[in-house]
């Protein structure tokens, strides 16, 4: 469904050349949760927005659904609905406005749209301030309507982007429940997270990344047989090259 | 075409609930010429009628001669015989005006001998002092002309020599022209002007301020086309800005001509459907250029702080040649500058006011010229949201 092939990918800034991506490949299946972990700079967030089309590839090449992220991107972004930790919303539009215009964009008939909303806006217990200005929203609220709005068109591929940053635990656990709930609709979620626990209860596969390389993957249970550990937490330290506590 | 009336409506949305903006663009600007304005004729007005009352001290050496001089003075004045330092006295408003009277001792002596001088001294830092000054050379003119009469009867002439030739002074202009002249001095400058300012802080806030902010990524991570997203923002800009820009003409001329004497009264006699017509879209056209260079000045900056710094030099050259326009009689040739997008639609505007016929050459050059020079911005634009090198080039 998804298949990385080689990616590489160079920053040029005015002193250097940054690698941030060095001949990555890897394949998602439809319908599973798969997993991306690393620490910061290892490369997550630009092997997502390449998957999601934002950015192209020095090399390599991205497929997803049989199309090329370079190529057919307008076409892979009807499939998507992409999260990101460098998103936000500002200015003095609603919650609801927000996924109206959205959805509107992605041509959603109108009568399926109002559906939508009070379904996302219900899931997510987005009722309270659906009609308040996102300029007055906590960070919860923020992320809660960016998740809304990545769903709105009930994409075929998910790709989150650190989606519990900022949240309380009582609102991770709705996130993250949803997104079970997707994949039991035969959606398929790609997840960047740093919180092992998070992708060691979620993740059907994983893929390890560090400094632009991947370090390991598969399974949770191939990763942890991989290293003799038994916390995915441990297992990805040891794989860092640095001590647990 | 769907896809940039959506973004355009949320826009336009956005805008609208923000009260604080739809002051400062819809009733900012009529309330602010109208109150400019008013000062400005009122405080004209206090100063007239505290100049019409005030007593005038004139220092003279010779209080006779200057009595005669002054018979035909209009304003009240003392004469004050001491002074300490002239000119000091002059500054520090002690006196009004000093008129020395060099040699001579009657005022017919001053009116016959042409060795004899009156000097006078006054402060142009003064208002009264100016004044008293203007008052005073005019009734000695008027006393000059009377005693010539005088003269000219006693040796058996007409006293009318004096007003020969009988001169006739006619403006065959009519109230259309008129009115054109004024408008062609004044619109093409503020225009420009208003077109330019009013686009930066939507114009940049919705490009350069949505990378800031970062709410573009969002957008773009959409199956909407680029080309959709930069139509929408250049037209939004261009709404934004010929209706920010057409308020605040309207209510400056309103204001203006309303409250400010020597302005021609009817400003539409300038106006038919013809003229209408070109000056709509010749400020179409150049409010979609503007919209353009806005957006891909906006994508390419890292802040709005940069991408202000770079569309100075452009705002600041077509300043210059809105200025220039303020000439009654610039642009009359126009030669390869009808080519320069946005010089253009000056030059027309110009034009369009001050010549008797429609100039439909500079018109239809200066449209295609400037929609020519949008559609390859658009383009340009279009390609730089589908760039990372500028869609994720931030300060931060």
């Amino acid at each position: 469904m998804i298949e990385f092939k080689d990616v590489k990918k160079e920053f040029k800034t005015k002193k250097n050349t940054v690698q941030a991506l060095k001949g990555v490949s890897f394949k998602v299946n439809q319908g599973k949760i798969f997993g991306l972990l690393g620490p910061n700079g290892a490369g997550k967030t630009t092997a997502l927005r390449t998957l999601s089309t934002l950015i192209k590839p020095t090399a390599g090449s991205v497929e997803v659904m049989g199309y090329d992220t370079v190529k057919d991107s307008q076409k892979i972004r009807q499939n998507i609905g992409f999260l990101s930790s460098d998103m936000n919303l500002a200015g003095t539009l609603s919650a609801k406005d927000f996924l109206y215009f959205f959805g509107r964009l992605n041509h959603i008939p109108e009568e399926r749209l109002g559906q939508r909303v009070a379904e996302l806006s219900k899931y997510l217990e987005m009722d309270k301030f659906m009609d308040r200005r996102v300029s007055g929203y906590s960070t919860g609220m923020k992320q809660k309507t960016l998740i809304a709005i990545a769903l709105i068109h009930e994409p075929e591929i998910v790709i989150f982007d650190e989606p519990t940053n900022g949240l309380d635990i009582m609102t991770s656990r709705v996130v993250l429940n949803y997104l079970r709930d997707l994949k039991e609709r035969g959606k398929t979620i790609i997840l960047s997270t740093h919180i092992m626990s998070v992708a060691q209860k979620m993740c059907d596969d994983l893929v390890i990344i560090n400094k632009g390389e991947i370090l390991a993957e598969g399974t949770v249970k191939d990763i942890l047989e991989k290293t003799g550990r038994e916390d995915l937490e441990d297992a990805f330290f040891d794989l860092m090259g640095v001590d647990a506590l | 075409m769907k896809d940039t009336l959506i973004i355009l409506r949320k826009e336009f949305a956005n805008l609208f609930k923000d009260k604080r903006t739809v002051f400062s663009i819809f009733f900012l600007p009529v309330i602010l010429f109208v109150v400019i304005f008013y000062f400005i004729n009122m405080m004209s007005t206090q100063e007239e009628a505290k100049l019409d009352k005030t007593v005038y001290k004139i220092y003279t050496n010779n209080a006779q001669v200057l009595k005669t001089f002054a018979s035909y003075l209009q304003d009240d004045y003392i004469i004050v015989d001491k002074v300490g330092n002239l000119e000091e006295d002059l500054r520090d408003s002690k006196i009004h005006l000093a008129v020395i009277f060099d040699g001579g001792t009657t005022a017919e002596d001053f009116l016959t001998n042409e060795n004899l001088k009156v000097q006078v001294y006054s402060y142009s830092g003064s208002s009264a002092s100016e004044r008293i000054q203007n008052n005073f050379y005019s009734s000695i003119r008027t006393k000059r002309d009377e005693f010539l009469k005088q003269e000219l009867e006693s040796n058996g002439m007409s006293a009318k020599l004096l007003e020969m030739p009988n001169i006739s002074i006619e403006n065959v202009a009519t109230e259309k022209e008129m009115a054109g002249s004024f408008l062609g001095m004044l619109l093409p400058y503020m225009l420009v002007l208003y077109l330019f300012t009013s686009s930066f802080s939507i114009g940049f806030d919705t490009t350069a301020g949505e990378k800031e902010r970062q709410t573009l990524t969002i957008l773009l991570s959409n199956q909407v086309s680029r080309t959709s997203i930069a139509w929408a923002k250049i037209l939004y800009i261009m709404l934004m800005n010929i209706t920010s820009a057409t308020i605040s003409i309207i209510a400056f001329i309103i204001a203006f001509s309303t409250m400010m004497k020597g302005v021609p009264s009817d400003m539409l006699a300038a106006f038919n459907f013809e003229t209408v017509m070109v000056l709509l879209f010749t400020t179409i056209g150049m409010a979609v250029l503007i919209a353009a260079i806005i957006v891909v000045v906006g994508i390419f900056a890292k802040s709005v702080k940069e991408a202000s710094s770079y569309t100075m030099p452009i705002f600041v050259i077509v300043i210059i040649f809105g200025v220039m326009s303020m000439q009654p009689e610039a642009f009359k040739e126009t030669g390869m500058m009808i080519y320069i997008p946005l010089i253009n639609g000056i030059i027309t505007l110009k034009q369009l006011f001050t010549t008797p016929n429609l100039p439909i050459y500079e018109f239809v050059v200066s449209l295609l010229v400037n929609l020519g020079v949008t559609s390859v911005l658009v383009f340009l634009a279009s390609k730089m949201f589908s760039n990372e090198k500028f869609v994720f080039r931030t300060e931060s």
